[in-house]
């Protein structure tokens, strides 16, 4: 009587989990994507730009409505704050640090007082893609790339703009009045829609059904007892991973619904949004391309409204700003702060250690892929594979380490760190010896 | 006070001789169960196993049996592979369905491998039940109690609460409801400790829920019914066994009621196993107290707990010995998709008890 024979296993996995989590992956989503589906089509009839901008706050009330129910308000009054705050800073030049603050203090004070944990958490992905689109809105204000405050409809239009209030991803102000025109309808457009939306299911049955029984029964490895517990670290962390490729996807899925996530060139128009990359997080260059390709649209606005305007304070200090604001933007969260303060410590060494070992070797050794241009002397040598092959296998067990205790909904300090203990504070090691490393070398 | 404690204990040791236990007689079934069609009503008369209650369900529910009789194989695998480290000898089991006494009373070792065979026994119809081995039951209706507001129902996972117990109830606890089968205080121990095993079933059984959202949040959440195995049911009550109740009757109004025997002021817990007769230690052989001694049982050496060779041999010592194992090493996977493995001989040492 041990556990489930293989052929028993399979069957299980099929009526208890495969059919169940696809049902209900469809069930909660499809009103969403009904919602942006109809405002899409609303705003290919013409309507004055007042009525669209009207209409996709109509429909992201409902949506959020649909999912948080009346806990939504907290949403709404972090949006009416913003405005205020922008409104009433409209003639000063530091709106943007200024609302970043505000924001801070919002939701501090949510985090802190206003309601139980649970509820709270539920909202937080929608509450961090709200507070990013309006302090990004403030820093382009100041800057001018965008030249007034916009009026109030069209900014609620940009903060409830159905195609992503609630899985995100975060699109500029720009791209948002660029979606209110209104592209034609097309083959690519609702291939692109039905491609993301198909790949989100596939990744939720993988985080759901796959991940969690990954070893022995769909790799028959078994390994001793140290072994089984790494191996147990990374089927928590493919789960974790393909959690958010699920995400990522369903945000590609709504915002190419509704209209957004398109790029255009002389008249050349791709439906080409992609906020993950899930093969260059599984099969890692190095830890660096990992962060990135986490979630495109959060690297790039992480880079331009947080790291570029650190960058004064220096690199080092403007990696750990970025970390830091990236930390605070998912909520007081311990693990996922040591987590994110890990990661930028390990992406800042190895990206340092790379540089270095790149001049040395006069090697194609960087974080990341060099262009075909570059004028490195050694590019394709055997040495230069193993190199990289290296890193690329530490910041596989960087991510099986730091991905190993994902249960988002228990925040419990000494959990994190009894999960640490267990698999022996190996990054954490690893990247103090690659640190003494890159000080002899320099 | 304690006189009439000692002629009642008398009474029930005799009339558990004249009555033989029949609670899990229908473990018997599989001796031959498995060799029977289980398509015609007379099968139902021809096997030791089931009391009259049984036999009458057995003929209006046929295709009950087939998951009957694997329900009786899984509950002796599981109580092996439990009590291999205790000295309590579980080959007795193997004798249903005439129990030895070791089981025939109401001893702390009854009530466990009582509860692990209501457990199994639901849990095997249930399994059936989702597989669609049998006809006479479907998917389960959307259950009216929600477990959350954002709970949403998945599939035929529950087929465990409607249908696997309740027909598992109606047959385990068959027996029980017959006033021949023994006592009154008896047949109430059998009957809770039934419970108890249903509840560590049901228990087991929650659902696993996932969430998703940005960064981690909860905006969805999916819920798929876990994967279980009988070990782990199996483990759950014997750690309920190792911290059962021994409870004596009562009469409390109008109703009889165990009640426990040392402190009696609480009544007993509804997760919690009971037992009437206390048990021997089991290290020597005593066919009136259904011990089979612990000599030749094999032991652990380097162990501290109940499968050491100290606890386990009772202090008498222990015989060393050498056997080679034969098993397969350097397994390799070949994609795709099969295990090649090598041969390999080992010596290890064994010890049993003297």
């Amino acid at each position: 009587m041990g556990s489930l024979s293989r052929q028993a296993f399979f069957q299980e996995l099929g009526s208890g989990c495969l059919l169940p989590t696809v049902q209900q992956g469809l069930e909660q989503v499809w009103q969403l994507l009904l919602i942006c589906l109809v405002c899409r089509l609303s705003w290919r009839l013409g309507l004055p730009n007042f009525l669209k901008h009207l209409s996709t706050v109509v429909g992201g009330f409902y949506t959020l409505y649909l999912f948080f129910e009346l806990h939504m308000v907290w949403v709404v009054l972090l949006s009416l704050l913003c405005y205020l705050i922008l409104f009433l800073c409209r003639h000063s030049s530091s709106r943007g640090p200024f609302l970043s603050i505000t924001i801070l203090i919002y939701l501090l004070l949510g985090e802190l007082h206003m309601m139980d944990t649970t509820t709270w958490h539920k909202m937080r992905g929608s509450q961090m893609v709200v507070a990013m689109k309006a302090v990004s809105l403030a820093f382009d204000l100041d800057k001018g790339i965008v030249d007034k405050v916009p009026s109030p409809v069209e900014f609620m239009g940009y903060i409830y703009f159905v195609g992503t209030v609630i899985f995100g991803p975060w699109i500029s102000f720009n791209s948002y009045m660029d979606a209110v025109e209104s592209r034609k309808l097309s083959v690519s457009w609702f291939m692109k829609s039905v491609i993301s939306c198909v790949k989100s299911q596939l990744c939720l049955l993988i985080s759901n059904c796959v991940a969690p029984y990954l070893f022995p029964y769909f790799i028959p490895v078994f390994g001793n007892k140290l072994l089984r517990k790494w191996l147990q670290a990374y089927e928590n962390s493919l789960s974790f991973h393909f959690s958010n490729y699920f995400v990522s996807f369903l945000g590609e899925t709504t915002t190419t619904l509704a209209g957004a996530g398109f790029t255009e060139e002389k008249d050349n128009l791709k439906w080409d949004m992609t906020i993950a990359k899930p093969l260059y997080v599984e099969f890692p260059r190095s830890m660096v391309e990992v962060v990135t390709s986490w979630n495109l649209p959060m690297s790039r606005w992480l880079n331009t409204y947080v790291f570029r305007k650190a960058l004064r304070y220096g690199s080092f200090t403007a990696i750990i700003m970025t970390y830091t604001a990236s930390a605070l933007l998912h909520g007081l969260s311990f693990h996922i702060g040591a987590v994110l303060l890990t990661l930028g410590f390990i992406t800042y060494i190895e990206h340092v250690l790379r540089k270095r070992l790149s001049a040395i070797l006069n090697a194609c050794v960087l974080s990341k892929r060099c262009p075909s241009d570059c004028k490195h002397r050694h590019k394709k040598e055997l040495w230069v594979y193993l190199i990289n092959g290296t890193f690329s296998m530490l910041a596989l067990l960087h991510l099986t380490y730091l991905g190993s205790d994902f249960r988002p909904q228990d925040g419990v300090a000494s959990h994190t760190i009894q999960k640490w203990t267990q698999l022996s504070w190996t990054s954490h090691w690893l990247t103090f010896a690659l640190w003494v490393f890159y000080r002899l070398i320099l | 006070m304690t006189e009439y404690r000692n002629f009642l204990l008398l009474f029930i040791t005799s009339l558990s001789v004249i009555y033989p236990c029949t609670g899990i007689s229908w473990l018997g079934l599989t001796i031959n169960g498995s060799s029977v069609g289980w398509n015609q009503t007379h099968h139902c008369k021809l096997l030791d196993g089931l009391v009259p209650d049984q036999q009458q369900l057995c003929k209006r529910n046929l295709e009950l049996m087939h998951s009957i009789v694997r329900a009786a194989r899984l509950t002796k695998s599981a109580c092996t592979s439990s009590f291999s480290d205790m000295r309590w000898n579980w080959s007795s089991i193997e004798s249903a369905p005439h129990f030895t006494p070791d089981l025939a009373k109401g001893t702390r070792e009854a009530a466990f491998v009582v509860s692990l065979a209501a457990a199994v026994v639901s849990h095997a119809i249930a399994r059936a039940c989702a597989s669609g081995d049998l006809p006479s039951c479907s998917c389960a209706a959307m259950p009216s109690e929600q477990a959350a507001p954002d709970f949403r129902w998945g599939g035929c996972g529950d087929n465990l609460r409607y249908y696997g117990l309740q027909m598992g109830s109606a047959f385990s606890d068959a027996p029980m409801r017959n006033r021949r089968s023994g006592p009154q205080d008896f047949r109430l121990m059998q009957l809770h400790n039934n419970a108890v095993g249903r509840q560590v079933l049901m228990d087991s059984l929650e659902m696993k829920c996932k969430c998703h959202g940005v960064s981690g949040s909860c905006s969805v959440k999916t819920c798929w019914k876990g994967l279980q195995d009988i070990s782990t049911i199996s483990a759950d009550l014997k750690s309920k066994y190792l911290s059962a109740t021994k409870v004596i009757p009562r009469q409390i109004g109008t109703r009889r009621q165990l009640v426990p025997r040392e402190m009696e002021v609480r009544p007993v817990g509804e997760n919690e196993l009971v037992y009437l007769v206390s048990s021997p230690d089991y290290c020597t052989q005593n066919a009136k107290q259904g011990s089979l001694g612990t000599t030749d049982r094999q032991c652990n050496k380097t162990a501290s707990g109940s499968e050491s060779c100290g606890l386990m041999c009772c202090g008498r010592g222990y015989n060393a010995y050498t056997e080679v194992l034969v098993e397969r090493c350097q397994c390799k996977y070949h994609w795709c998709c099969y295990v090649s493995c090598k041969t390999c001989k080992r010596t290890v040492e064994r010890y049993v008890s003297k």
